[in-house]
């Protein structure tokens, strides 16, 4: 019933899931765990409840599992589960009321910084405002569209693409102010 | 604006998208355990409803026994009993005497009854009705012939008491026929005693066979659940396995940092 890592192919790997084979289960965690956990990272500050957030993913796809059609890729229709389970919790802990009286002064973060590595990019996304920071990652990293952020947040349109606007100002202020030396090539 | 924007999102999206952060080593443990938990309850809900299967069975077992042998315990039985040993070895000598035959007739109709119940009383759950009703009516014939001046009308009783052991299903479970309740209606003083013994006769097999259905699902549902622990006892060993191996690896590795 269990094995290390029997499942060669992406299709045996989703049978077994479907099958609930404990071990094609551990191997889809294995191989997606770290991936889902920075998403839910970027959209949920607090790693203990990102991590909580990431499980909860897990169990929803091992749920859904029947319900995926083989027409788009399985990783982008986890993907978007992991999204999904981060905006509800992101709503559910209240976090999400958006109001365009967030600061951008609202930065707080590490005093030294020489590159914008992963690890920076993470932090300064992370210390955006909840509003902003959902926004942002489902546009800029996620690739939604303004439509479909609207809908899945509950906004208009054109109050997604404000939000956008004011996350890439807040960013780039806190980019600057962070690091003086560093300029942001495009900006 | 729009094409430095785009740039200041790329430069994002390449960072992140590729970004992994390390889950601590207790989070596949806290998903198997939701993943175990969810699987669980399926397990419970089996037992749960055998557990609120049994007392309702149990107690709709005892509702039917009760209400069969009640009658049985009845009066008028064991008056039937009492008298009818004297008819029935009288009835084919004295029958001859003239004694009033209004009274001679529900006599003999209750030697038919009663002389069976004295014959097979010792087993009558194991009487199958149709023979039930074949001895009612020799029976019935052997009174007959000992009561000629009343053959006319003990025969209709005769042949009516066939249908009879049908009645107390018609009151009991509302299938009949209308013709025996005519036969009912016209005669029901005379049939008091057949009605119980009768009902008692139909309700005990059929209760038998509920009680045996239910001794087998039970033993299916059983199989089953055994199934059940013997894979989650699976579960567990691998699971053991799983950690003792993992242990292993991190003491003989040194940790990524």
């Amino acid at each position: 019933m269990y094995s290390r890592s029997p499942f060669s192919s992406e299709e045996g790997l989703l049978q077994g899931c479907l099958a609930g084979d404990r071990g094609a289960q551990r191997q889809l965690y294995e191989a997606y765990s770290g991936q889902f956990l920075a998403i839910c990272l970027r959209y949920l500050k607090e790693r203990e409840q990102a991590e909580d957030v990431m499980i909860q993913s897990f169990m929803k796809i091992f749920e859904k599992l029947p319900q995926f059609q083989a027409k788009g890729s399985f990783e982008g229709w986890m993907k978007r589960i992991v999204v999904t389970q981060s905006l509800m919790a992101l709503r559910s802990s209240r976090q999400l009321t958006v109001s365009l009286d967030e600061a951008s002064n609202a930065f707080e973060g590490p005093e030294e910084m020489t590159h914008l590595e992963a690890a920076e990019l993470m932090e300064l996304v992370q210390n955006l405002p909840p509003g902003y920071r959902a926004v942002f990652n489902l546009y800029a990293i996620e690739g939604y569209s303004h439509q479909e952020i609207g809908e899945l947040l509950g906004i208009s349109e054109s109050g997604s693409k404000s939000q956008l606007n004011r996350a890439r100002g807040a960013l780039k202020e806190k980019i600057a102010s962070l690091n003086p030396q560093h300029k942001i090539q495009h900006g | 604006m729009a094409k430095t924007d785009e740039q200041f999102d790329k430069m994002f999206r390449e960072g992140l998208e590729h970004h992994r952060e390390q889950p601590s080593a207790t989070a596949w443990d806290k998903l198997e355990g939701q993943l175990v938990a969810r699987q669980a309850p399926k397990k419970g809900s089996a037992w749960w409803a055998i557990a609120a299967a049994i007392p309702l069975v149990l107690g709709a077992a005892f509702l039917f026994w009760s209400s069969g042998q009640e009658p049985e315990l009845e009066v008028p039985l064991a008056e039937a009993q009492g008298i009818n040993p004297e008819v029935g070895t009288n009835s084919p000598v004295t029958a001859p005497t003239t004694v009033e035959p209004e009274k001679v007739v529900p006599s003999t109709s209750s030697v038919s009854t009663s002389s069976e119940r004295a014959q097979t009383g010792t087993k009558p759950q194991l009487l199958n009705p149709a023979a039930f009703i074949a001895e009612v009516a020799t029976q019935n014939e052997v009174v007959t012939v000992s009561i000629p001046v009343f053959t006319a009308e003990v025969v209709p009783i005769a042949s009516e008491s066939v249908p009879t052991p049908a009645t107390p299903l018609a009151e009991t479970k509302s299938i009949s026929s209308p013709s025996t309740n005519e036969a009912l209606a016209e005669e029901s003083g005379l049939y008091r005693i057949r009605i119980y013994s009768d009902g008692l006769q139909k309700a005990a097999p059929k209760e038998k066979n509920l009680v045996t259905e239910l001794g087998k699902t039970v033993g299916q549902v059983e199989g089953l659940l055994g199934k059940l622990d013997n894979g989650f006892g699976e579960i567990q060993e691998k699971k053991e396995r799983l950690f003792s191996s993992l242990i292993s690896k991190k003491e003989g590795s040194p940790e990524k940092q």
